[in-house]
């Protein structure tokens, strides 16, 4: 690397006073020297200048706040923030008293509470352990009507990368895929591919699947192709390619979306694997908003063949390992996040991650038509997929969806 | 937590306080999803979940960053739906600055064209990147505290503010304006 690209990889750092003062005068220095990188970093400031008025623009532009948040406004700080502020000097004359309240009320809570537990909720535990929270999270998760969800993959890894740019000129970043989830009962999907046209080819289109069928949008024809998904079978592909490489997933029939989600499915990867282990972390965001996060930590060791037997793995497939991050609101019961990382020691190679969107807002079917998310004057191939639900709540839905 | 008690007039202060970051929350909203009417309803959202918010608020440190965070949080999970955001939001170069009538009118329509142009370039860009840009040009943050906001590594702030840059650029380029800002 010459002098001009270490100092150019910089520039952006330089601009923004986030390097160090030894990196920052080598920075300066070789500017000052070098006509091509001097131009270079006024183009990069002139560019900023223009951000900073479109950004200034926008905040003036705010309208003022409404009279719901000035309202609303009128009753914080809450009062008892007021009152027992923890460093005041009300606070430390009165220490000696403090440490004995303190003392009695923590005495007391802890009473209350065992009286409650064993008196109230008999069988119930207050503070649910991580398996607990999670079973009652996804149980709760499947019995709501509609979830939406956003799924998002995004491939990382250094090689991989670096030949998918060198062939294709492809910027990390495009890789970058999501896919929206519109979720209508536990099995009937629509997903909304947007992101990069490189990485998923189909981001103007859509596919989707009710655990029987699938359809998909092509958005170049402007069709819908219902019933790709293979009858005999017990499950179906999905395909899609990339300019480099192919992807294909599949689906098993009635396959319930949610499932990762639940403490089930953990249980039975922990049945395949030895190094399955379940930690409760939280980020200081997350501790803000009163959310508890888990981490699943799974080593992919050697497998178990038919036979029972392991098959010993080589020392670069022992390297790779995956971990989950679940992220839980426990007031609500409501699984928020559910992150999966694989990585090669600790190169992350593929990142997953699917959020709840929104839950139970009451969507009408229209929402779930996929001829709400396809631009008009798309025709349609074959029929709309037959309703599958058991209870028959979605027949009619699903009827109103194909015309 | 404060280090001094709340008097009435502290609290009056802090409310003020906090409503005066009003603007540059919206804009964040602006940022993340662009139409202004989506951005001010998740703005609203946004103060009204920070004011029924139950723990409290570590008032040490600055407000923004948490107000900035809940929109994010809120912008991630809301319902509607990006796809039927108004690409054709106006143009913030059409409103007038407020010196305007001072401005010759071949420098003012010179200016609109200007913001247009940085607009449609910043519309090309995903929302994450025109949040970590927001930040950083807009409000000054520092990596740290964009990494804190965004729930990322400052690697990974550092790199997509890169990205994001040389992808402004990249649309600028063409466009003279590029050039003519460097002069």
């Amino acid at each position: 690397m010459n002098a001009c690209d270490k100092a150019r990889q910089r520039l952006d750092a330089y601009i923004d006073n986030e390097l160090d003062d030894a990196a920052r005068a080598e920075v300066a220095l070789h500017v000052e020297g070098c006509k091509a990188c001097h131009q270079e970093l006024r183009e990069l400031e002139g560019m900023r200048d223009s951000l900073k008025e479109q950004f200034t623009t926008w905040i003036a532009e705010a309208p003022t706040p409404p009279p719901t948040v000035l309202d609303r406004s009128h009753t914080w700080p809450p009062a008892a923030l007021a009152a027992t502020p923890p460093h005041s000097p009300a606070r430390a004359r009165s220490k000696t008293r403090s440490i004995v309240m303190k003392s009695l009320t923590g005495i007391a809570a802890i009473l209350l509470l065992t009286l409650t537990i064993y008196f109230l909720i008999p069988g119930e535990q207050v503070i649910a352990s991580p398996a607990e929270l999670i079973q009652r999270a996804a149980e709760k998760y499947l019995s709501w009507k509609d979830v939406e969800l956003e799924i998002s993959v995004h491939l990382k890894g250094m090689e991989f990368l670096a030949r998918l740019s060198e062939e294709d000129d492809l910027d990390p970043e495009d890789l970058a895929g999501k896919l929206r989830i519109l979720m209508l009962a536990p099995h009937y999907v629509l997903a909304n591919p947007e992101g990069s046209k490189k990485g998923f080819p189909l981001v103007d289109g859509l596919f989707g699947f009710d655990g029987n069928d699938i359809w998909t949008y092509d958005a170049e024809k402007k069709v819908v192709h219902l019933g790709d998904a293979d009858s005999e079978s017990s499950s179906f592909s999905f395909t899609y390619s990339t300019s480099t490489t192919e992807h294909s997933m599949k689906f098993k029939k009635d396959t319930n979306f949610m499932q990762f989600l639940s403490w089930d499915f953990m249980k039975q990867l922990d049945d395949n694997t030895e190094n399955l282990e379940i930690i409760e972390v939280t980020g200081p965001y997350d501790s803000r908003v009163e959310r508890r996060v888990f981490e699943v930590h799974r080593s992919l060791d050697d497998d178990e063949t038919d036979e029972g037997t392991k098959k010993e793995k080589s020392f670069l497939e022992k390297m790779f390992w995956t971990r989950s991050r679940i992220t839980i609101d426990p007031e609500e019961g409501l699984v928020e996040r559910y992150e999966l990382d694989l990585k090669l020691s600790f190169i992350s190679l593929l990142s997953f991650k699917v959020e709840v969107v929104d839950v139970n807002q009451g969507y009408d079917v229209e929402y779930f038509h996929w001829s709400a998310h396809v631009p008009e004057g798309t025709s349609v191939i074959d029929a709309p997929p037959p309703a599958q639900n058991e209870e028959g709540e979605e027949a009619g839905e699903e009827e109103s969806a194909g015309e | 937590m404060a280090s001094t008690p709340l008097t009435p007039s502290s609290s009056e202060f802090l409310r003020r306080s906090v409503l005066q970051l009003w603007p540059k929350v919206y804009a964040f909203g602006r940022s993340l999803v662009r139409d202004p009417h989506r951005a001010e309803d998740l703005c609203q959202e946004a103060y009204l979940r920070f004011f029924e918010m139950k723990r409290p608020v570590d008032l040490s440190r600055p407000l923004l960053p948490l107000l900035l965070t809940i929109l994010r949080n809120l912008v991630a999970s809301e319902s509607r739906r990006p796809r039927e955001v108004s690409l054709d939001a106006p143009c913030a170069g059409e409103t007038a600055p407020p010196d305007a009538a001072a401005e010759p009118p071949a420098k003012a329509a010179a200016r609109r064209e200007e913001k247009c142009t940085v607009q449609a370039a910043l519309a090309r860009l995903t929302p994450d990147w025109r949040a970590v840009l927001y930040l950083r040009d807009g409000l000054g943050f520092s990596y740290r505290e964009i990494a804190d906001v965004v729930e990322r590594s400052e690697d990974n702030v550092r790199v997509t503010l890169h990205r994001a840059r040389r992808k402004v650029r990249t649309l600028l380029k063409g466009t003279g304006l590029d050039e003519r800002r460097a002069q």
